[in-house]
């Protein structure tokens, strides 16, 4: 009979990692990067910029291992290093950010959004309009509505209470709804 | 915002409870949220792993000229995997990298001398896939670009619906699938690594990871399981 086995857990990854095989931690890349990457590519609107915070985090991830309270939530905990990477990446792009001012040609009632948007960027239009939310708002707005979790999970993930999402994100639609209207 | 509307965003309620000109507006928001998501549908860069691993190498060896990072169940576990380290520098000579053409057409008779390193004469029998055909891997990960050779991988699992093989060739993605043409719950394949030593294991329907019951050799996975070894040797000649 073959030897087998499930693949082997987060915490048991982690504990495999501080016991001195680095090598391990490839696990936890493989299991968490499609998952990351999406998230800094919808934060950061810019596949390359994204695979840095991306790598960034991961590498911040490993050097910081120790610190994982709860190893059986890594995935979370490299989640949130990821999230603040991108909203200081935002923080420190929106200096260089041009005021918004052509109107928003996304989304539109009058033809396919699927069309209408270049595939692996955000539509430069709709990028101006989520660069006017704050960083924690468009991180909520992204993770409710792009990445359809619930409140509940986006407070596990991120350590905020569900009450100040829930406030985020409806700021985020105003906001949104506002640059968007005539399109809706 | 609408006060119901909000709601159903929000989850709380169905659109049952929207009223016509709610519900357009909600559609509208549906149309921004899909947009978004087929947006940022792109595919994690391959480079991603490799250079988060190259990095966590260097930081690791770092940590070891320094000296005092290293935590102490570290030092623990030095014993321990001595044994391996051993193991690992008799094989030197295969790991140090050799680069070495091999012309396609080269590929078989490449096979048949790894065949050689592969499997010792005192191993049983392989499995009876000589009535099926045996199909190429399909290789989808990138590879070193070296040369290669193709070592012939095989599983009997009657049961699977699925069988790949993943290991430090194929960045321990399972991207390289078996096949069993003929149903006689044999999946086998060709599969195209350079020369050293490789550690690799099969996932049977995705989620199971199986040993090889059939390599000469096996590591720790640092799991408590062991990864099956491959030492492919330089062609001849080179």
């Amino acid at each position: 009979m073959p030897e087998t086995r499930e693949a082997p857990t987060d915490a048991e990854i982690v504990r495999a990692v501080l016991d001195g095989r680095p090598e391990m931690y490839r696990h936890l890349v493989e299991r968490y990067e499609d998952v990351l990457y999406r998230h800094a590519v919808r934060m950061a609107s810019r596949p390359d910029d994204a695979a840095d915070l991306v790598q960034r985090a991961l590498v911040k991830g490993f050097r910081r291992l120790e610190d994982c309270r709860h190893p059986e939530k890594v995935g979370g905990w490299l989640f949130r290093i990821t999230a603040n990477l991108c909203k200081d990446y935002l923080k420190d792009r929106r200096r260089d950010e041009v005021a918004l001012d052509d109107a928003p040609t996304l989304v539109s009632d009058r033809g396919d959004p699927d069309v209408e948007l270049d595939r692996g960027q955000l539509g430069s239009d709709l990028e101006r309009a989520l660069a006017s939310l704050t960083e924690d708002q468009r991180e909520a707005f992204v993770l409710k509505h792009v990445e359809d979790l619930s409140y509940e999970e986006m407070s596990d993930m991120l350590e905020v209470s569900v009450p100040a999402l829930k406030m985020r994100v409806h700021r985020a639609r105003e906001e949104l709804r506002e640059l968007l209207s005539e399109y809706q | 915002m609408n006060e119901k509307l909000k709601k159903y965003l929000d989850g709380e309620i169905g659109a049952d409870a929207l009223g016509p000109g709610e519900r357009s507006e909600a559609e509208a928001w549906g149309r921004l949220f899909r947009a978004m998501r087929d947006a940022s549908a792109v595919r994690t860069p391959e480079t991603l792993l490799r250079d988060v691993m190259a990095a966590v190498e260097e930081e690791s060896a770092a940590r070891g000229r320094a000296g005092s990072a290293a935590p102490a169940h570290d030092r623990a576990r030095e014993d321990s995997r001595g044994e391996r380290a051993g193991w690992t520098r008799a094989l030197g000579w295969l790991v140090r990298p050799v680069r070495i053409p091999v012309p396609p057409i080269a590929a078989l008779a490449a096979a048949a001398l790894v065949a050689l390193v592969v499997w010792p004469s005192e191993r049983p029998p392989a499995p009876p896939i000589e009535s099926a055909p045996v199909q190429p891997a399909s290789l989808t990960t990138p590879e070193t670009g070296g040369p290669q050779v193709y070592v012939e991988l095989s599983l009997r699992a009657g049961d699977a619906t699925s069988v790949a093989v993943a290991g430090d060739f194929t960045g321990w993605r399972p991207t390289i699938e078996l096949r069993d043409p003929d149903g006689d719950g044999v999946w086998s394949a060709l599969v195209p690594v350079g020369p050293g030593v490789h550690q690799y294991m099969f996932v049977v329907d995705g989620t199971r990871w199986v040993t090889d019951p059939d390599a000469s050799r096996y590591v720790d996975d640092g799991f408590g399981h062991r990864n099956a070894v491959l030492a492919i040797s330089p062609p001849a000649g080179t």
